[in-house]
């Protein structure tokens, strides 16, 4: 399984997206622009090419939708978090976490 | 506009096709995607916003198509040839983010508002009718020669015979514009507009009913039902929900119950405002003094324009024999006709010329740029020329990356041109039938793409042509100053700069003459006041008796007179500035007249405040009272041009006048003049105008039009005039309030739209021409950089540098001036139709264009000569 460095600050997003449910392209665009105050959208090229990608590499899985789901028209394609796109949000988190935890030793934030 | 739009699907659809198939994500959850993102982009901001996230999207997804290309792997390998270059296009587009902007701009502003314009002209102009074999159907009116009338419609005995006698038509469609009152379910009452219609109508034109029926044969005998009402399709959208249950109830008109039988579609070139048709029944005994009726005909199969006007004249010389139609001549005209005057055909046709000349500045503007980026690569080129690569493979590369950028440019033009056309719908500046209908659709969409490849073509070829490819070694051997390109380049860019003058001179003075000819027409002499001025029209149901609605009417008169923002208040039979009207034969009774010289006049039925409500002041003798009353006996107050058309410098108090000379032949009495006022359009002359007192009968009209002084704004009148209405009488509908202000704006509405946007076309040339002028200019001195270092050194006068260096940017400009000048003269014949108060040949006009382009163009050049003056010597020599 190939090994990724520094995950690009959009497929960060996209995994937390999936970390907790399998979700359609768009469910992920408006997950990711909600969570982030509109600051990362998503258009659909950028987040299709990061999904291909990101399966290439095992990080995400596209799955059938749901058997309950129901949209205007047809059935979009889900996609899944697999075990080693949940290893490496974890530990982009953790990497982010450890710059958060130097502002907090230097004062830059309370808490 | 609609939040979604086909244009986009497709072109994203097109656009996601040049995906390889085993990479892309399902289409629709693409589009979606696309759609909802859009939305999401642009939830606050209007159309502008909407269309920059659309672009958005679409450059997305450019990204997208190009790194799932580059990541497939074919088995059949490498990619075909023109794809890498078109790949290597676009890096290069990618490379150099402002000077692919500045292109794109360019070709997108060109582009797109020549589509705009062709949207308009292929709505307007060229869609056929949306009616059977248009081509077939023609119209019929009359002509009187001898008393100048070109074109008048028929009396109703007439339009029965030319029905019954013609050999050429299969069919005849005989109609009349009337107006009613509608109360009763559906709503509040309304005023409706509609005809009264012969039974071969619908038939004549090819309508066919979307529900019930129409007319048919026989529906227009002497006893047939003539309560029956066939609806239009707005009206049917409008007040009955498209409900086709309608058919077989009735609606209540006038006061009268009419049955449902039909419901049908309208042409808006021809039916716009027409909400019902009722039958025009044939009588036994019909009228032939009345000229109000309009006829259409259908051609037999294999029947000529030719052969149909010859059997008019047949049909007219029996019509002559009754002594009402002395003179008269049948002639036809085309359907096309109905599309557009020739004025606005014409205006349309400017407009589209005119664009097409800012396309073409742009697209030189394109091409300068290119050339002067094509001498930057020399070098490079030469280098792979000595590798091994044919002039055949540099050309191709630059035409592809020419066409690459013209395709980016027409895709953003296609937004700009929806921005346009929404902005043209939604200002609707009135008199262009069909404006409301218009939309990009597959002719246009063939035209954009044929112009877009066109220039991609030609402003790739111009640079690819000039490319140096002989002289490699010399080339690569002068390293640096391999920048300077060869004479022919420069010859190519002066050339450029001249064109783009010329053509903005062409621009300029039409748009000059246009801008002047608005204003000619705004401010002549109008004869009426247009300040706090209001007019609107209040319906009377015809199931009133004729006496009911007379006292009503003066019931209304003298209640909007009591107003207390009211300072006068009059009625009058006829509207202004919207053309047509009632007209007579004026001549006086104590000289004998050639019946070719006899005046046709306007008249108007009016009370006696009218004309201090409408700013006409009284010239002689006195202006009308209640006393007045009409043909008891015949009294009329005449415009001052008319007296002095009869009378000259006579005193025509207390002479007798005859009205409807040679028809109905009233000897009046002239009791008072007044001033004259441009009443059907403010660029014909004075009308010839004679008032009649409404007192006496006409008050008791269906109609009731008011002109109104106000003493505050008007606008601020017009819910209490409606309250004061509704006073009096609940179910009366009163429409068309408008302020006379609006009427002149909406009269001048055509003119206004040609101008504006013929200068708006000549501003963008003027501003594109200058950037070709002062670019080419910083682009020569930039070269000449060492050069200006080596004379400076050597002792040469910074002034007289300064004067070459103007003189070298001037030199293209004047050439251009001087064809532009000569083109202009030429061209602007084309205009004369459109112009009023100003000839085409306007020495004025033409000064100042050419002086003001001489000034700015000066101005141009002076930043980059002083700028190649200002530098050190010594750092130019060094470098």
């Amino acid at each position: 399984m190939p090994e990724v460095a520094v995950l690009p600050p959009h497929w960060f997003q996209i995994l937390l997206a999936l970390a907790d449910e399998d979700r359609h392209g768009l469910a992920i665009t408006k997950d990711v622009f909600a969570r982030t105050d509109g600051q990362m959208h998503l258009w659909p090229g950028m987040l299709y090419g990061a999904l291909r990608k990101m399966t290439e590499q095992g990080l995400v899985a596209d799955v059938e939708a749901p058997a309950d789901f129901t949209s205007g028209g047809g059935r979009p394609r889900f996609y899944r978090i697999t075990t080693a796109g949940k290893r490496a949000c974890a530990s982009e988190a953790s990497r982010l976490a450890r710059f958060v935890d130097v502002a907090r030793a230097k004062k830059l934030i309370r808490r | 506009m609609a939040a979604r739009s086909v244009w986009f699907d497709r072109m994203y659809r097109a656009l996601l096709g040049a995906c390889p198939p085993e990479l892309a994500p399902p289409v629709d959850d693409m589009l979606e995607a696309a759609q909802q993102s859009i939305a999401l982009a642009s939830a606050r901001s209007g159309a502008p916003g909407r269309a920059l996230a659309r672009l958005r999207a679409l450059a997305d997804l450019t990204g997208f198509v190009v790194a799932a290309r580059r990541d497939s792997r074919r088995p059949f390998g490498r990619p075909p040839m023109h794809l890498r270059e078109v790949r290597q296009a676009l890096r290069l587009v990618r490379q150099q983010p402002a000077f692919s902007a500045a292109v794109i701009l360019m070709l997108a502003l060109g582009i797109g508002a020549t589509t705009a314009i062709f949207t308009v002209v292929h709505g307007v102009l060229l869609r056929p009718l949306a009616l059977r074999d248009p081509d077939r159907i023609v119209q019929v009116y009359a002509s009187m020669p001898h008393r100048s009338i070109d074109r008048m419609v028929f009396a109703e005995g007439n339009t029965w015979d030319i029905r019954d006698w013609n050999r050429v038509f299969s069919s005849v469609g005989i109609s009349h514009a009337a107006a009613y009152s509608l109360t009763g379910t559906g709503g509040e009452p309304m005023r409706v507009g509609g005809s009264i219609v012969s039974a071969g109508y619908f038939e004549t034109l090819g309508i066919v009913p979307i529900a019930g029926r129409v007319f048919q044969p026989g529906d227009d005998d002497p006893g047939a039902p003539a309560q029956r009402v066939v609806l239009a399709e707005p009206l049917w959208v409008r007040r009955y929900a498209r409900s086709p249950d309608i058919v077989g109830q009735t609606i209540t008109l006038d006061g009268k119950s009419y049955e449902v039988i039909g419901v049908v579609p309208v042409e808006p070139a021809i039916q716009t405002g027409d909400d019902v048709y009722v039958p025009f029944l044939r009588r036994a005994k019909t009228d032939r003094g009345s000229w109000e009726f309009d006829v259409v005909g259908r051609l037999k199969p294999g029947v000529t324009m030719e052969a149909a006007a010859a059997d008019l004249d047949r049909v007219a010389t029996l019509l002559r024999a009754h002594k009402d139609n002395e003179g008269l001549d049948v002639r036809l005209a085309p359907s096309s006709d109905w599309l557009a005057s020739a004025d606005l055909r014409q205006a349309l046709w400017l407009m589209l010329g005119a664009v097409g000349l800012l396309l073409v500045i742009a697209s030189v503007n394109v091409a300068n740029l290119l050339l002067v980026r094509a001498a930057g690569r020399t070098r490079e080129r030469a280098l792979r020329t000595a590798l091994g690569a044919s002039r055949g493979d540099l050309i191709r590369e630059a035409l592809t990356e020419s066409i690459v950028l013209a395709v980016i440019g027409g895709a953003a033009g296609v937004l700009v041109a929806n921005g346009l056309i929404a902005g043209f719908k939604a200002w609707d500046p009135g008199g262009i039938p069909r404006l409301a209908t218009v939309h990009i659709d597959p002719a246009v969409w063939l035209l954009t793409a044929a112009v877009t490849v066109a220039v991609g073509v030609v402003t790739g070829l111009v640079p690819a042509w000039r490319s140096p490819l002989l002289h490699i070694v010399s080339a690569l051997r002068e390293g640096q100053r391999g920048l300077t390109g060869d004479r022919g380049q420069d010859r190519t860019r002066t050339a450029l700069v001249a064109v783009e003058v010329a053509v903005s001179v062409l621009l300029l003075v039409g748009a000059g003459l246009l801008t002047r000819s608005l204003i000619n027409v705004l401010t002549v002499d109008r004869g009426f006041a247009t300040e706090r001025r209001l007019s609107a029209e209040i319906t009377m149901p015809g199931a009133y008796p004729e006496d009911t609605r007379e006292q009503i009417a003066e019931r209304i008169i003298a209640r909007v007179a009591a107003l207390p923002d009211v300072a006068s208040v009059g009625s009058v039979s006829g509207r202004m500035l919207v053309g047509g009207g009632t007209g007579m034969n004026f001549a006086a009774a104590d000289r004998e007249i050639e019946s070719t010289a006899v005046p046709w006049a306007t008249w108007r039925l009016v009370t006696k405040d009218y004309f201090r409500a409408i700013g006409l002041t009284l010239k002689r003798g006195r202006g009308f009272t209640e006393q007045d009353l009409i043909s008891k006996p015949w009294r009329a107050v005449i415009s001052e041009g008319l007296a002095r058309r009869i009378w000259g410098d006579e005193n025509p108090i207390g002479k007798t006048a005859i009205l409807w000379k040679g028809q109905g032949q009233r000897p009046a009495e002239v009791i008072g003049v007044v001033s004259d006022m441009r009443e059907h359009r403010l660029d014909d002359g004075p009308t010839l105008s004679v008032y009649l007192p409404a007192y006496g009968g006409p008050l008791g009209d269906t109609t009731l039009s008011l002109v109104i002084e106000t003493r505050g704004n008007p606008e601020a009148l017009k819910p209490v005039l409606l309250a004061a209405v509704r006073e009096i009488d609940p179910l009366l509908p009163v429409s068309r309030m408008r302020s006379i202000e609006e009427l002149v704006s909406r009269s001048v509405g055509a003119r206004r739209f040609t101008m504006l946007l013929i200068a708006t076309f000549a501003l963008l040339a003027f501003v594109l021409a200058l950037a070709g002028v002062a670019g080419v200019l910083l682009y020569t001195m930039a070269k000449r950089t060492a050069e200006m270092g080596l004379r400076l050194a050597l002792g040469a006068e910074p002034r007289a540098l300064m004067r070459r260096a103007l003189g070298q940017g001037l030199r293209p400009v004047v050439i251009g001036l001087v064809a532009g000048t000569a083109g202009a003269f030429w061209l602007s014949r084309l205009t004369t139709s459109l112009l009023y108060g100003v000839t085409a040949t306007d020495p004025l006009t033409y000064i100042a264009v050419v002086g003001g382009l001489l000034v700015a163009a000066a101005l141009a050049c002076y930043g980059p000569a002083r700028r190649a003056l200002r530098i050190d010597p010594a750092i130019a020599l060094r470098d």
